[in-house]
C-alpha cells in the first residue's frame, strides 16, 4: 500500500471521527442521541470486521456475533461476581473471545467455505440454548445486568476511537500484501494453494483480526448497555450483521461500516412499525442479493466510476 | 436407562431421517443448500394447523392442500431465486436464509408468537416397561417407510438412476440424454413432499413456535453432513447416530447439551471425514 493511499484513508477516518466526537457538544449531551450513535458505531465495527471475512476472504460468517457475545458474557460474569482490576477483566474477556474464535473456526477452516457458513450458523444457536438454560449463571432470558460504570460520554468516546482504529487497521490489512493474499484465496483457493500460500494460516489470521475488533466492540457493548442477554446469540442479531454487510456491499469495508451504522439507526426509528420491521429486513436482504449482488455500496461505486469514465473519454 | 435410550431413540430415528432427507436430496442432487428448510417444514405444519384446526377441513384434504402449497412454494423458490444463482453456492445459502427469515416473520405476523399443535389421541404403548407416545411410534414408522421407499426408488428404478446420474455429474448426465431440469424439478417436488410430511408429523407430536424452524434446519444439516449430501441410506444411519448421541447426552449429562453433542459430532465429521459417512465426495467435484 502506498503511503499516499494510507494517509488519505487516515484523513478520511480522522475527519469522520472528529465529526462523531462533535455529536456530543452539538446534541448538548443528549443521552438518547449519544447512545443511538454509539450503538450505530458498534454495529459499524461488527459489520466492517465481518466484511474482512466475507468480502475479502470469502468466509461467510453467519454468526459474527459469537465473537462479540462470548467476551460480553465473560466480562459481564466477572463484573457481576468478582471485583477484579478492570483492565484484567477486559483482557480476560478478550482472550476468551480469541479462544472462542479458535474453537469455532479451526475445524471449519479445513473444509470448503460453505461449511464455514453453516458451522458459524449453528454455533450461536447452541450458545443461545446454553445461556438460556442456566439462569443461575447466565441470568436466563434477562441476561446479566450491571449498573453503568462509565458515563455515556466516556463510552461514546471509546466507541468512536474503536471505530476509527478498527477501520484504519482493517484498511491497512486489506491494502497490504496480506489483503492481496486473502483476496486471492477468495477468488480461487486451489490456485492460491498451488502458488505456495498457506491458505489455512491466512484464513486463521483473517478470523483472528476480525474476531479481535468484534470482541472489543462486544466488550464495549456490555459497558454501553450495562447489560447482555441471550439475544446477542439470537438469529436476528447475527442476521442483521449479514444483512447490513450485504446491503453495504461486500469487499470495500466502508460500505458495510456505514450501512451498519445507518441501518441500525433506521432500525431504531422503525420501531413503531413493530413486527413488520423484521419482514422488511428479510425482503430487503433477498432483493439486494437478487438485484444488486454488489450491494448498494458496490452499485453506487460502479455507477460513479462509469460516469467518471464517460467524462474522461469524451 | 439403557432400555429407555434404546426405545426412545428407535421411535425418533424415522422422523429425524424424514426431516433431514429433504435437505440432503436438495443439497446433493439439485445443489441447493436450502437454509429455508426448517421454515418450509414449519410452514407446512402451520398450514395443516390452519386447515384442520381453524377451517375444519377433513384431515386428508387439508394435508393434500398443504402439500400442494409447499410443492408450489419450493418450485417457485427454485425457479425464481436459487436457479438464477446456481453458480454461487454462497448466493444460494444467503438467499434461502433470507427467504427462511421472511417466512418466519410472516408466521409471526399471522399467528403471533404463540405455540400451536394438533393433538392426536393415540393410546400410548408399553414395551418392556417403557411407555412410548403412540403418535411418535406412528410418526417414526411413516418416516421409516417414506425414507426407505425413497432409497429404493433411487437405487432400483430407472428414474432413480437418472437422479443419481445428475447428482454425480450433471454435465455427463445431460450428454447421455437425461433432461436435467426435469429431474431437478422432480427431486424438488419429492423433497417438498417429504418436508411437508415431516411438518405434519411434528405438529402432531410437539407444540411448535415460529422459532422452531431453525433447530429443524440445524438438525437436518448436521444429519446431512454426517450422512454425506444426497445419500438416503446414510441419512438413516446418521439420524440414528445423532438421535442416540442426543439421547445419551440428555440422560447422562443434561438435556441442555443435547444440541451441543450433535454439534461436536458435526465438527468431528468435518475434521476427519468431510464427505460424510456414506458420502461419495459428490459435493467435492
Amino acid at each position: 500500500m502506498t503511503f499516499r493511499n494510507l494517509s488519505i484513508t487516515l484523513l478520511i477516518v480522522l475527519a469522520i471521527s472528529i465529526g462523531f466526537i462533535l455529536v456530543v457538544p452539538v446534541s448538548q449531551h443528549n443521552i438518547y442521541i449519544i447512545n443511538l450513535v454509539a450503538g450505530a458505531l458498534i454495529m459499524g465495527v461488527y459489520v466492517a470486521s465481518w466484511d474482512l471475512l466475507a468480502g475479502y476472504t470469502g468466509l461467510f460468517n453467519m454468526g459474527q456475533l459469537i465473537f462479540a457475545g462470548i467476551p460480553a458474557y465473560v466480562v459481564a460474569l466477572i463484573e457481576t461476581n468478582f471485583n477484579l482490576f478492570r483492565p484484567i477483566t477486559i483482557l480476560i474477556g478478550f482472550s476468551s473471545a480469541i479462544i472462542g474464535v479458535l474453537l469455532v473456526v479451526l475445524p471449519s477452516l479445513r473444509v470448503r467455505s460453505f461449511y464455514f457458513a453453516l458451522v458459524t450458523f449453528v454455533t450461536p444457536l447452541i450458545l443461545h440454548t446454553i445461556t438460556m438454560s442456566f439462569p443461575a449463571v447466565f441470568g436466563g432470558e434477562y441476561g446479566l445486568s450491571k449498573k453503568r460504570i462509565f458515563s455515556p460520554e466516556v463510552i461514546y468516546y471509546a466507541t468512536v476511537s474503536l471505530f476509527a482504529v478498527a477501520l484504519i487497521t482493517l484498511r491497512v490489512v486489506v491494502k497490504s500484501r496480506i489483503g492481496l493474499v486473502l483476496q486471492a484465496i477468495r477468488e480461487d483457493e486451489e490456485t492460491a494453494r498451488s502458488v505456495g500460500v498457506n491458505v489455512f494460516l491466512y484464513k486463521l489470521l483473517a478470523c483472528t483480526v476480525s474476531g479481535t475488533f468484534t470482541s472489543l466492540a462486544g466488550i464495549l457493548y456490555f459497558y454501553y448497555m450495562g447489560h447482555v442477554d441471550p439475544s446477542i446469540f439470537g438469529l436476528t442479531a447475527s442476521f442483521m450483521v449479514v444483512v447490513m454487510g450485504i446491503v453495504g456491499g461486500m469487499g470495500n469495508l466502508f460500505g458495510p461500516a456505514f450501512s451498519g451504522g445507518i441501518l441500525s439507526i433506521v432500525l431504531e426509528y422503525l420501531r413503531p412499525i413493530g413486527i413488520y420491521r423484521e419482514l422488511l429486513y428479510g425482503c430487503l436482504f433477498v432483493a439486494v442479493i437478487m438485484l444488486m449482488p454488489q450491494g448498494i455500496g458496490g452499485a453506487v461505486s460502479s455507477w460513479y466510476s462509469r460516469k467518471f469514465r464517460k467524462k474522461g473519454s469524451s | 436407562m439403557v432400555k429407555h435410550i434404546l426405545l426412545y431413540g428407535l421411535v425418533q430415528i424415522g422422523l429425524y431421517s424424514l426431516i433431514a432427507v429433504g435437505f440432503t436430496l436438495l443439497g446433493g442432487i439439485v445443489k441447493l443448500l436450502n437454509m429455508a428448510h426448517g421454515m418450509i417444514i414449519l410452514s407446512a405444519a402451520y398450514l395443516l394447523f390452519v386447515f384442520v384446526g381453524k377451517i375444519n377441513f377433513p384431515g386428508v384434504v387439508s394435508a393434500l392442500m398443504a402439500v400442494a402449497f409447499i410443492v408450489c412454494f419450493v418450485l417457485i423458490m427454485h425457479l425464481g431465486f436459487t436457479n438464477k444463482l446456481r453458480n454461487s453456492v454462497m448466493g444460494i445459502i444467503l438467499v434461502t436464509f433470507g427467504l427462511g427469515y421472511a417466512i418466519q416473520q410472516i408466521i409471526i405476523i399471522v399467528f403471533g408468537p404463540y405455540p400451536v399443535s394438533i393433538p392426536v389421541r393415540i393410546k400410548s404403548l408399553n414395551f418392556w416397561g417403557v411407555t412410548v407416545n403412540g403418535m411418535e411410534v406412528v410418526a417414526s414408522a411413516i418416516g421409516f417407510l417414506v425414507v426407505i421407499a425413497l432409497g429404493m426408488l433411487l437405487q432400483r428404478s430407472k428414474i432413480g438412476r437418472a437422479i443419481r446420474a445428475v447428482a454425480r455429474n450433471a454435465d455427463m448426465a445431460a450428454i447421455s440424454g437425461i433432461n436435467i431440469s426435469q429431474v431437478q424439478l422432480g427431486v424438488l417436488a419429492i423433497a417438498a413432499v417429504c418436508m411437508s410430511l415431516s411438518g405434519f408429523l411434528i405438529v402432531c407430536i410437539r407444540t411448535l413456535t415460529p422459532e422452531a424452524g431453525w433447530p429443524l434446519l440445524t438438525t437436518s444439516f448436521i444429519i446431512a453432513v454426517l450422512a454425506g449430501m444426497g445419500s438416503v441410506w446414510g441419512t438413516i444411519l446418521a439420524a440414528a447416530i445423532i438421535v442416540y448421541s442426543e439421547l445419551f447426552t440428555a440422560f447422562v449429562i443434561s438435556s441442555v447439551f443435547k444440541e451441543a453433542a450433535a454439534f461436536v459430532i458435526l465438527i468431528a465429521v468435518l475434521i476427519f471425514r468431510p464427505s460424510g459417512l456414506l458420502g461419495k465426495r459428490v459435493m467435492e467435484e
